[in-house]
């Protein structure tokens, strides 16, 4: 669980703006990049605004993320970026399916779960291949069959 | 009365099909605690890509109706509202499940709904034909400064902070101008080859509703569900009683409709202030939050009659009135259609059957949310980890199916994952979709009142001379106000 503070609000604001200051002012043509130019401006402006008011409160409410709780679904979703194209979708989202039941399942995972994992994401996958593949005729990558 | 001539074009075997299925779906969707109607419109947005224009814009209207609806169903058995519009309806619909009085509940819910939703829906078919006339006077510096009021007015409703909520459409402007510049056809911001094609509007929607909630729901702890029995009620009975409180009925539809037609004010401000406003009216003040009907009979008018004006200035102006109207723009845009009035002229008979179709999901929101709710509670009880599981698989063959491209994919999980991180740190989504959506309408806009300008005195004058450029101006700043003022007020407390 790690806490987020204010002030992250701000620097995160500032960085985020002066990233986008510094790539509109360094385009080539200015005609082209006029309109870039006056939003990231207008949001260092607000971030500058950000910071002021920061200082100026009293009472600051920090947020909380559980970083190790959500860690599981980011490597996932990561693995995805990676291979999900090369995987095929159904081959891959299957797998999404299962290991985001098994992982979340907040009780003791027992073998009569685990089967009820399988046979709710055999379920779900059939019909989103009903939905897609069949209904909308939407071509997905494929890995051998699915 | 134009619309009567395409209400025919509604009953045709497919579209009432769709409307089913829309309203079935968006009821079910509307009670699983977790799924906004926002996040539905943006998951169906895909789906209707390969429909036809109308048959698309059926669907998303139906479950756009329908889930704001069926909220109140988890809010009126769990105490927890499915969607921000039922906050209202869960302070005197949980206290009545507690008395054994769900059902009679849910029969108040679904009946003032129906009748706050087809009041709605009337101003929208009489008020949007005005305003579209009026559009037409609209020369690119008004459509610009109206891009901009789109902006600013959801950035001061729709965030707790309006430097943070201004600051969120800014950055849906600026990944907006990612891509080629339409005008002198310049790349731009492109690090990636990703980002050639600029960012879908629909792979941004489903990341930035979709992806958040399927983070919220996996870190939060698992909520104990404790659900009251559901005694019998005869819907005659409960029928006669709804149309017999004229007062919360009325206040409920005039509070939706007024909030409706508020350029970003959405569902959930209409439900609070009707409630509101009824609580002070009423001569049993005493009795609200223990189960007064009274209370949810304001809320659910309001929120449902909410759904008409919000399309108002949309269809007119590309202003949405709600954050669920601002993702519908996404079901417009898909099929090439830009709001304004074109709409009523070159696409009038897509656009009038939308309309009527909202009318006759009116009826369908009723008649199957009234038999539906007790099948709801099947759907509320749907374990989190599934709930998640289904919404990410869905988000990503949804966004694929659009352009059939990869990136588009990635764009959509990495808009998601940032999106998550982004809502903890203050800011929210509606705004940057908004900022998306309008940021090539204001830069067009900018870039052509550029040309004219140079004929003339400048650019600066030609924004902002005019009494039309002015009023608009005019409501920027009242926006921004206001949302500062909200900010003052929220400290004070």
């Amino acid at each position: 669980m790690i806490s987020v503070k204010n002030i992250f609000t701000v620097l995160v604001a500032l960085l985020l703006s002066g990233i986008l200051v510094t790539a509109s002012f360094s385009g080539g043509n200015s005609e082209a990049y006029l309109f870039p130019r006056i939003i990231s401006s207008i949001m260092m402006f607000l971030a500058i605004l950000l910071l002021i008011f920061h200082f100026n409160e009293k009472h600051h409410q920090d947020q909380k993320i559980n970083i190790a709780k959500l860690t599981p679904l980011f490597i996932l979703i990561v693995i995805f970026i990676l291979l999900g194209e090369n995987l095929g979708f159904y081959l891959s989202t299957s797998l999404i399916f299962l290991i985001i039941s098994f992982v979340y399942f907040p009780e003791k995972k027992t073998f009569k779960n685990i089967l009820l994992f399988i046979i709710v994401g055999f379920c779900f996958m059939c019909v989103i291949y009903f939905l897609f593949t069949f209904l909308l005729k939407v071509q997905v990558p494929r890995f051998f069959l699915f | 009365m134009e619309f009567l001539y395409y209400f025919d074009n509604v009953f045709t075997f497919t579209n009432i099909l769709i409307l089913i299925l829309g309203t079935i779906g968006g009821l079910l969707m509307g009670a699983a605690p977790g799924l906004s109607p926002t996040m539905a419109v943006a998951l169906l947005i895909p789906f209707t890509f390969r429909m036809l224009p109308e048959q698309g814009l059926i669907m998303l209207g139906a479950v756009y109706t329908a889930t704001v609806a069926g909220g109140a169903i988890s809010g009126i058995l769990l105490k927890i509202p499915g969607a921000p519009a039922n906050i209202a309806t869960v302070m005197d619909g949980y206290p009545m499940a507690q008395q054994g009085r769900s059902a009679e509940a849910l029969h108040y819910c679904f009946i003032s709904s129906f009748i706050g939703g087809v009041i709605g829906i009337f101003i929208l078919i009489f008020f949007t034909p005005i305003l579209a006339d009026f559009a037409l006077k609209f020369g690119p510096s008004h459509m610009f400064w109206i891009a901009i009021f789109g902006v600013t007015v959801i950035s001061s409703l729709d965030s707790k902070s309006i430097i943070k909520g201004l600051f969120s459409g800014a950055i849906g402007l600026w990944l907006a101008t990612i891509g080629y510049d339409m005008i002198l056809g310049v790349e731009r911001f492109v690090f990636n080859p990703i980002f050639s094609g600029g960012i879908n509007i629909i792979a941004a929607l489903v990341g930035l509703f979709a992806i958040p909630q399927v983070l919220s729901m996996l870190e939060e702890k698992k909520v104990n569900i404790d659900q009251f029995a559901m005694n019998k009620v005869s819907l005659l009975q409960s029928l006669r009683y709804n149309l017999s409180r004229i007062k919360a009925l009325s206040i409920g539809s005039v509070c939706g409709v007024i909030i409706g037609l508020i350029p970003g004010a959405g569902g959930q401000i209409a439900g609070l202030v009707s409630y509101a406003q009824i609580k002070k009216s009423s001569a049993n003040k005493e009795n609200f939050g223990k189960g007064e009907p009274d209370g949810i009979i304001a809320a659910e008018s309001a929120n449902n009659a909410m759904v008409g004006p919000s399309l108002v200035p949309l269809l007119t102006l590309g202003v949405p009135g709600s954050p669920t109207a601002a993702v519908l723009i996404g079901g417009l845009l898909i099929h090439g259609m830009f709001p304004g009035p074109n709409l009523f002229t070159i696409y009038a008979e897509t656009t009038w059957t939308f309309i009527n179709s909202l009318l006759v999901a009116q009826v369908m929101m009723l008649v199957f949310g009234l038999y539906i709710s007790g099948l709801a509670k099947y759907v509320i009880k749907t374990p989190p980890h599934f709930m998640a599981a289904a919404i990410t698989i869905l988000a990503i063959f949804g966004t694929y199916s659009v352009q059939h491209n990869f990136y588009d994919v990635i764009v959509m999980l990495l808009l998601g994952c940032s999106m998550f991180f982004l809502s903890k740190f203050g800011f929210t989504a509606a705004p940057i979709v908004l900022g998306i959506i309008l940021g090539p309408i204001a830069e067009t806009n900018f870039n052509q009142a550029k040309i004219i300008a140079g004929t003339q005195n400048g650019i600066f004058d030609y924004l902002t001379s005019g009494p039309l450029n002015l009023t608009i101006i005019f409501l920027c700043v009242a926006s921004v106000g206001y949302g500062i003022y909200g900010d003052i007020k929220q400290k004070k407390k």
